[in-house]
């Protein structure tokens, strides 16, 4: 299991409603270089490079889909539909997955958290690589 | 669970071999399973294993409780 790791930034924006998950558009970059807890926006993260099928920079990027957010009993979750990739050529080596809110304008391209796959990996053409979101319990919980 | 899951779980794989009709993975520690194709009535399916989709999952952790509740501390009487 990936472990979620926390953009500090992410908080502040959160609660000063930069990040709205029932209206904005999320996305998810792949890289080889491990972020760190204090980048505050996409620019600040190395993305791979453009090919395969994978285009990042500016606004690149998976668009995540199908992302709900709901409250029950006081609790508010956000699930994410499974991002699955697939190569249509030569992809990577990856191994960071950092989220990020492409909606966002001040900051724009507000970092969210990012997942590390633990090894770094390369896609070959038709290789796919799952993002594989929690179903039940979501990316995040607040209580 | 299925019990190709079962058998597999948390082993080491050392080899998987084929005999075009079968599938058999051998763990590190000596566990094998051979894995067949079957009909609703249990029945060989006429065919051969092939890679079909092979790549890499990410099962991403959620954060929980983003928000922890404050509580109020007490310290006796005035």
């Amino acid at each position: 299991m990936a472990t979620y790791n926390k953009f500090n930034d992410y908080v502040e924006q959160l609660a000063k409603g930069v990040h709205n998950w029932s209206a904005h558009t999320y996305k998810a970059v792949f890289s080889n270089t491990a972020p760190v807890a204090t980048n505050t926006v996409l620019s600040d993260i190395t993305q791979i490079s453009n090919g395969g099928g994978y285009t990042g920079g500016a606004g690149g990027g998976l668009t995540l889909d199908t992302v709900t957010l709901s409250e029950t009993g006081g609790v508010a979750k956000t699930t994410i539909a499974d991002e699955v990739f697939t190569a249509s050529g030569a992809v990577g080596p990856l191994r960071y997955v950092p989220l990020y809110n492409d909606s966002a304008t001040s900051p724009a391209d507000a970092l969210v958290c990012w997942f590390d796959y633990g090894s770094s990996i390369s896609l070959a053409t038709g290789e796919v690589f799952t993002l594989d979101f929690d179903g039940t319990n979501g990316l995040w919980q607040l209580t | 669970m299925s019990d190709v899951t079962a058998k597999l779980r948390g082993k080491r794989i050392a080899a998987v071999y084929t005999n075009g009709a079968r599938l058999m993975f051998q763990t590190e520690c000596g566990a094998e399973i051979e894995v067949a194709w079957v009909d609703d009535n249990g029945r060989p399916i006429k065919g051969k294993p092939v890679a079909a989709v092979s790549g890499y999952r990410l099962r991403a952790a959620g954060l929980h409780d983003l928000m922890h509740l404050p509580r109020v501390a007490t310290h006796g009487e005035a």
